[in-house]
C-alpha cells in the first residue's frame, strides 16, 4: 500500500525517536567527504566496527553489527513506511545532516596494500531508490571506524552499476589522517547513477594505518543547518515523502563547513500506511 | 481509538496552555541541556524532589502545579497539535532546539562528593516509554542540578538495565565544572542501546564539591527549532509528527542552546487534540 492522502499521513504517524550523539571532529571541508556519528556515543549508543570480511554483509536493522541505527519497526500488513519528520541540530558548526540507509558494508580491506583486493559481494538488499536490488541511487564510500594514517592515494573501486554493467570504475583521492567517522565518497563513472555490487578495490599508495570499510548507502533525506546550533527540519512534504524500506539501517552523517567538533541532537518520525 | 483524519484532529482540539519560563543553566556542550523544571514562570517552578536515592516514578499528579498544564482525555488518545514558542527577551543564545519531554523518574540523595558506587534500587518506570511500556525504549537519563554544583570534572558513570532488559550496562559523561542550577547532563549509552529501563548504580571518578543533583529519566516527545530572538518557532500536527501524549504525562522542556551569553526567556503555547 501507499500513503496518498493527508489523512493517511496523520493516521500512520509512529512514536517519535529522539537521538543525541557526541562530537566527531572533522578535517577541512572537501568535496565528497562526510562524517558519520555511527561510531559516536549517545542515544542510540555507538555502533561497533563491522567484521563480515571483505565480501561484506547486507545491513539488516536489529543485527548485532548495526546496533547504532536509529530505532524503528517495520510496518505490518503490507503497509509502507515513509519519513514524516527529521529534526537535526548539529551542535558545533553549520552543516548538512544526511539521513542514510546503510545498505551493505565490509571489513578486512588492507589499508597498506597497493594491489587489487577482490570482492565477491553479498548482494545488496532491495533497498535502492526504487526498493529493488539494482542499486539505483546507491552511493559507495570508504568509512573509517578508527583513524587512518598518512597517505593521499587515488582509491579506485571497480563495480557493477545500476544497469548491471560490470567493470565500471569509481575513484576519489584519499585524505591524509582521516579521523574515525570519516566517509570518503566515490565519484562514479560517467553516466552511472548507482552501485549494485563492488567487485574490486585498489589504492595507488598506502594509507599507513587505521581501519576502513567499504560501505553502500542510500541518501534518504538531508537537512541543512545554516548556523552552528541551528536545527534543520524536514517533514513528509518538504522531504519529498522518501520511503523507508523494511529492515532499513538508518545512519546519520554530516557534510562539514569547518573543522569544529560537531555533535548532534534531534528527532525522527515515520508514518506508515 | 485514535485520530486518523484531519477532521478528527480539528474536532478534538483542546484549549491551548500558556507557557512562560525564565530558563537558567548551561547547555553549551554536546550532551548538556537546560531544564525548565526549576525555572520560574508558568507553570511554576518545581522544588527539588526528596524521594531518596531509589527514586520515584513521576506523573502529572506528582507535580500538579509544575508540569505543563493538561488533562487526560476521557477516552481515546491525546496528541500534540501545536507547540509555538519564542524567546523575545534574552534571546541571544539562539539558535537552539526546544525539547518537549515527559518526566518519568527522578531521585535525590546522591552524594556530590562521593567517588564510590552509590547503589540504586529504583522504583519501576511508569508505562510511558516510546511504546507506552515500562521497558525504557528511547528513555534518556541525565543528571539535573537543582542547586549549582561545585568544582570538578569527573567521569560520571551510570550502571543501568537497558530497554531490552540487559543488566549491567554502563553510560557515561564528563561532568561540567560548576554547573549552574538547571543544567541537565545527559548520559551517553552503551553501544547499541536506545534507552534506560532502570538505573542501578552511580559513581563519579572525582568529587563535584558541592551542590544538589538528581538522576532523572525522561522521554523526548517533540522538538522545535528556535532560530532568532522574537521569531516564533512553531510545530503543528505534521511538522511535529503528531506525537501521542500518554495519560499522566509530566511535561517539561529541555533547551539546547548555542551560547551561554544570556539566559532565555521562553514564552508560548502548548495545545493538544483528543480523539
Amino acid at each position: 500500500m501507499t500513503i496518498t492522502t493527508l489523512d493517511g499521513v496523520l493516521a500512520g504517524m509512529q512514536a517519535p525517536v529522539s537521538f543525541n550523539k557526541s562530537s566527531v571532529t572533522p578535517l577541512a571541508a572537501a568535496t565528497r567527504r562526510a562524517y558519520t556519528w555511527w561510531y559516536s556515543s549517545g542515544c542510540p549508543g555507538a555502533s561497533v566496527a563491522p567484521s563480515p570480511g571483505i565480501n561484506g554483509a547486507t545491513c539488516v536493522y536489529g543485527n548485532a553489527d548495526v546496533l547504532g541505527a536509529l530505532t524503528r519497526s517495520n510496518p505490518t500488513g503490507g503497509q509502507s513506511a515513509y519519513l514524516a519528520q527529521l529534526l537535526a541540530l548539529p551542535t558545533g558548526q553549520a552543516s548538512t545532516v544526511l539521513l542514510l540507509d546503510r545498505i551493505w558494508h565490509n571489513s578486512g580491506l588492507s589499508v597498506t596494500s597497493t594491489t587489487a583486493q577482490a570482492i565477491t559481494p553479498v548482494a545488496i538488499p532491495a533497498r535502492d531508490q526504487n526498493g529493488t536490488t539494482n542499486g539505483l541511487g546507491v552511493i559507495a564510500g570508504v568509512e573509517w571506524s578508527s583513524a587512518g594514517g598518512a597517505g593521499t592515494p587515488t582509491v579506485t573501486l571497480t563495480y557493477t552499476n545500476q544497469a548491471g554493467t560490470t567493470g565500471q570504475t569509481a575513484t576519489f583521492t584519499g585524505v591524509a589522517s582521516p579521523p574515525a567517522g570519516t566517509i570518503e565518497f566515490f565519484a562514479l563513472a560517467a553516466g552511472d547513477t548507482g552501485v549494485r555490487a563492488c567487485t574490486s578495490f585498489i589504492q595507488s599508495a598506502t594509507r599507513t594505518s587505521g581501519t576502513m570499510h567499504l560501505c553502500l548507502y542510500r541518501v534518504v533525506a538531508m537537512v541543512g543547518s545554516a548556523v552552528a546550533g541551528n536545527a534543520g527540519v524536514t517533514d513528509f512534504f518538504t522531504s519529498g515523502r522518501p520511503q523507508i524500506y523494511d529492515n532499513s539501517c538508518l545512519q546519520l552523517a554530516y557534510i562539514n563547513s569547518s573543522t569544529t567538533a560537531n555533535g548532534l541532537f534531534g528527532t525522527y518520525v515515520e508514518t506508515q500506511g | 481509538m485514535a485520530i486518523t483524519t484531519r477532521a478528527g484532529a480539528i474536532s478534538g482540539l483542546q484549549i491551548p496552555t500558556y507557557v512562560a519560563k525564565a530558563l537558567a543553566g548551561d547547555s553549551q556542550a554536546t550532551n548538556r541541556l537546560i531544564t525548565s523544571w526549576y525555572a520560574t514562570g508558568w507553570p511554576t517552578a518545581a522544588t527539588a524532589n526528596a524521594a531518596g536515592i531509589n527514586g520515584q516514578a513521576v506523573s502529572a499528579s506528582t507535580y500538579p502545579a509544575n508540569c505543563i498544564q493538561r488533562n487526560n482525555p476521557p477516552s481515546g488518545n491525546a496528541y500534540v497539535s501545536d507547540l509555538s514558542l519564542s524567546q523575545g527577551v534574552n534571546g541571544s543564545n539562539l539558535p537552539g532546539v526546544m525539547y518537549l519531554c515527559d518526566r518519568l523518574w527522578e531521585n535525590s540523595g546522591l552524594s556530590v562528593t562521593s567517588t564510590t558506587a552509590q547503589a540504586i534500587t529504583p522504583a519501576t518506570l511508569p508505562a510511558r516509554d516510546r511504546l507506552a511500556s515500562t521497558n525504557g525504549d528511547n528513555v534518556w537519563a541525565g543528571v539535573e542540578w537543582s542547586s549549582a554544583g561545585g568544582a570538578g570534572t569527573p567521569t560520571v558513570t551510570l550502571t543501568y538495565t537497558n530497554q531490552a532488559g540487559t543488566t549491567g550496562q554502563s553510560a557515561t559523561f564528563t561532568g561540567l565544572t560548576a554547573p549552574p542550577a538547571g543544567t541537565m547532563e545527559i548520559f551517553q549509552l552503551a553501544a547499541g542501546d536506545n534507552g534506560v529501563r532502570a538505573p542501578t548504580s552511580f559513581i563519579q571518578s572525582a568529587t563535584r564539591t558541592s551542590g544538589t543533583m538528581h538522576l532523572v529519566l525522561f522521554r523526548v516527545i517533540a522538538a522545535v527549532a528556535m532560530t532568532i530572538p522574537g521569531r516564533q518557532a512553531q510545530g503543528d500536527l505534521f511538522r511535529l509528527g503528531f506525537p501521542k501524549v500518554l495519560n499522566d504525562s509530566c511535561l517539561f522542556f529541555l533547551f539546547r542552546s548555542n551560547s551561554t551569553s544570556q539566559l532565555p526567556i521562553l514564552t508560548g503555547q502548548y495545545q493538544e487534540t483528543w480523539g
